[in-house]
């Protein structure tokens, strides 16, 4: 039998039993199906506001705000971040906005693939860069909440306009995470340097 | 009286059931594949679906932005076969453009699996090729000559090809078929 008219037979089966369902039975699935289809879209949209474990939960386990920290190598053994790549090593440093802006700074020491991301509080990735993006040898930009980037943005100088890359972070609270590529096995060291030399400090906002 | 509650605990027990099966799979949308090859294409996007960002605070992965590549994971072979621990790869010849790229082995959960040799990824910058620049990496549990990529006696695992730096974007239909690696099963031990 062909998948077509396997399908049309089971739909003609399907049809048949449920003509034979009586009414209440009937009633009763369609309950069961409303409060299952509930259930799963409530879920599936929860999760992200109640994980315990998602990446930002791991990363703060790694160290204090505005701490640098090496993340676990991928083959480390340490089953924190999967789909992690045993090429790269990888820096971290968490945040929080509520003391005011937030200057990232990553001094690229060596040439080959080095990355900068951003993440917010809810797993989003809200914006990243790569060492082709460098200006005078480093990668860097300041995080700001809505209500500082207005606060900073009422301080520009027009004559003299600010030189900072400014990213709006989702949340207030978030991670950074430097990514260094080791072109070869013996070069992980160096590229644990690089991904350590990213730096995070709160900066006060202008009066 | 006892009818509604019924209805209520095997409703919600549905619900929970599949929307739990739902997510060990990675999530049913924003997927595109190339040949074997399949791309969360919105992982870790600020308009990723609902499905896609509830795996994602599940399993605590941080996933590459697109600002700085792509990743494409393998669960077959070119047959359309799960790959197999026991079985000879060969993945070859080329790889979509990009400034570098890695594959690597990795178990169901994301994680890679060690081996002797502590080899398991290869990079762009290290891999022997072909006068022409082409090139073969051998997936196997047993030794091989040229890049030789090594799963240790594990059931089934995947490939993770990542590229960074790299001109193709998941937005549209960009990635030909032709440019993804080609993953030959040879035999099975």
């Amino acid at each position: 039998m062909t998948p077509r008219l396997a399908r049309k037979a089971l739909f003609h089966a399907l049809g048949a039993l449920l003509a034979r369902i009586p009414g209440a039975a009937l009633y009763a699935l369609a309950s069961v199906a409303t409060v299952a289809a509930l259930t799963h879209l409530v879920v599936v949209l929860l999760i992200p506001e109640f994980a315990e474990k998602d990446a930002f939960s791991r990363v703060s386990t790694l160290g204090a705000v505005n701490d640098t920290a090496l993340l676990p190598a991928a083959d480390s053994g340490e089953r924190q971040f999967p789909f992690l790549d045993p090429a790269f090593a990888g820096a971290i440093c968490r945040y929080d906005l509520s003391n005011g802006p937030l200057r990232v700074t990553l001094p690229l020491g060596r040439p080959g693939f080095v990355s900068l991301s951003f993440h917010s509080r809810r797993g989003v990735t809200f914006f990243a860069l790569t060492d082709r993006a460098a200006t005078q040898g480093k990668l860097e930009a300041i995080v700001v909440t809505p209500a500082e980037l207005r606060v900073l943005e009422a301080h520009d100088d027009e004559e003299n306009p600010s030189q900072d890359l400014r990213i709006l972070s989702p949340t207030t609270e978030g991670f950074a995470l430097a990514r260094a590529l080791a072109e070869l096995p013996g070069l992980a060291p160096d590229a644990a340097a690089q991904a350590l030399s990213l730096s995070c400090k709160t900066e006060a906002l202008p009066e | 009286m006892l009818k509604p509650l019924a209805i209520g605990v095997v409703g919600v027990g549905l619900g929970l059931w599949s929307a739990d099966a739902l997510l060990a799979h990675g999530g049913p949308f924003g997927v595109a594949s190339v040949g074997p090859w399949r791309i969360a294409s919105q992982a870790g996007a600020a308009d990723a679906d609902p499905y896609e960002r509830a795996v994602l605070s599940r399993s605590g992965e941080i996933p590459i932005a697109i600002g700085e590549g792509l990743q494409l994971v393998a669960r077959l072979d070119d047959a359309g076969r799960k790959l197999d621990g026991h079985c000879v790869y060969r993945v070859f010849p080329h790889a979509p453009a990009a400034r570098y790229w890695t594959l690597g082995v990795v178990n169901g959960a994301g994680f890679p699996i060690d081996n002797p040799a502590h080899r398991t990824v290869f990079r762009s910058s290290e891999i022997l090729r072909a006068g022409d620049g082409s090139f073969a990496i051998v997936v196997s549990p047993v030794a091989a000559p040229g890049n030789w990529l090594p799963v240790d006696g594990v059931g089934t695992f995947s490939l993770v090809l990542r590229l960074y730096d790299t001109p193709l974007s998941v937005a549209g239909d960009e990635i030909e078929n032709s440019a993804a690696p080609t993953i030959e099963r040879e035999r099975c031990l």
